[in-house]
């Protein structure tokens, strides 16, 4: 499979996946699956432009499954804005191994789990589903810091909505 | 006290803008007229709704100056000031460009503002070796 890692950060491409991920992750190319970004032209281009040195592809969710059965090159690294798209891009097939889950911000309803993660009660079904179609699911922000393994956090009973403390940004 | 010729907001990540503005203040003595917006950290849109409200309060030209050209702070002040032209954003900021903002003759219009600042910005890396321009 040609998709080297994959992520969920709602800023899609920004100052830590360019600086830090790319390099950490060795692709050759960007991969954004989002609908509403396939849409439109000028986010498009404002999102190329942000991506320095490396070429991006944008496709809707349901496009993005044809990056998982690549073969070889390019060593692509696929930007989801959700955990919602993640959902939909497994339950349309995409084999995914492993996703990484960074830049989750807060927005109304979510709670924190992590200062860089926060999420709603949909979230946290999205990432029970994920986890039973076996995601691997690691939780970090840069490459520099801890992951936090999600899947565990799951089991253990770590991830209740009704347990996680509210909060703002 | 030293006052931009347009409202300026610095709108960096973490302690950025307070930093170029305290290290400005430092050389120029007390300033206004300039504002700092910390972005690249907790939810987009609360950040951009906080950048559309100062863009509500200032009428007129602005000059918005971020940090990283690829960054979420750039992005997002593109992205809320798409299609206003009385809004110029410069990406790369640092404390001799933004020092240039207060050192800026008069200009006939904002984009020539705009041009001069950039080259300004540009000019102000300078590379030495052994003490010596290289």
């Amino acid at each position: 499979m040609s998709v080297v890692a994959t992520r969920v950060d709602g800023r899609l491409v920004h100052g830590q996946v360019v600086v830090a991920w790319v390099p950490a992750v060795r692709c050759d190319r960007l991969g954004i699956a989002d609908d509403a970004l396939a849409g439109d032209s000028w986010e498009k281009d404002l999102v190329e432009s942000a991506s320095e040195d490396t070429p991006v592809d944008v496709a809707s969710v349901a496009e993005a499954v044809s990056w998982y059965r690549e073969e070889g090159l390019p060593r692509r690294f696929v930007l989801l804005r959700s955990l919602a798209s993640l959902l939909e891009l497994v339950r349309a097939g995409a084999p995914v191994p492993e996703a990484v889950l960074g830049g989750i911000h807060h927005r109304t309803g979510a709670r924190r789990f992590l200062a860089y993660l926060y999420l709603t009660r949909a979230d946290i079904e999205a990432l029970r589903e994920l986890d039973r179609a076996g995601v691997r699911l690691i939780a970090r922000d840069v490459p520099g810091n801890p992951a936090v393994d999600v899947n565990r956090a799951l089991a253990e009973g770590r991830l209740e909505y009704d347990q996680l403390p509210a909060g703002t940004s | 006290m030293i006052r931009p010729p347009v409202p300026v907001l610095l709108f960096t990540h973490a302690g950025l803008g307070n930093g170029i503005l305290e290290a400005a203040r430092s050389i120029l003595g007390e300033i206004e007229g300039v504002d700092v917006l910390v972005g690249g950290c907790g939810a987009v849109e609360e950040t951009e709704d906080r950048f559309a409200a100062w863009l509500e309060d200032h009428q007129g030209p602005v000059l918005v100056l971020t940090d990283l050209g690829f960054g979420s702070c750039c992005q997002s002040a593109r992205r809320v000031s798409r299609g206003r032209e009385n809004v110029g954003v410069i990406a790369g900021i640092n404390l001799p460009a933004f020092l240039a903002v207060f050192r800026t003759g008069p200009h006939e219009d904002f984009p020539a503002l705009m041009a001069h600042l950039a080259e300004r910005a540009r000019q102000s890396v300078e590379v030495y070796r052994g003490g010596s321009p290289a």
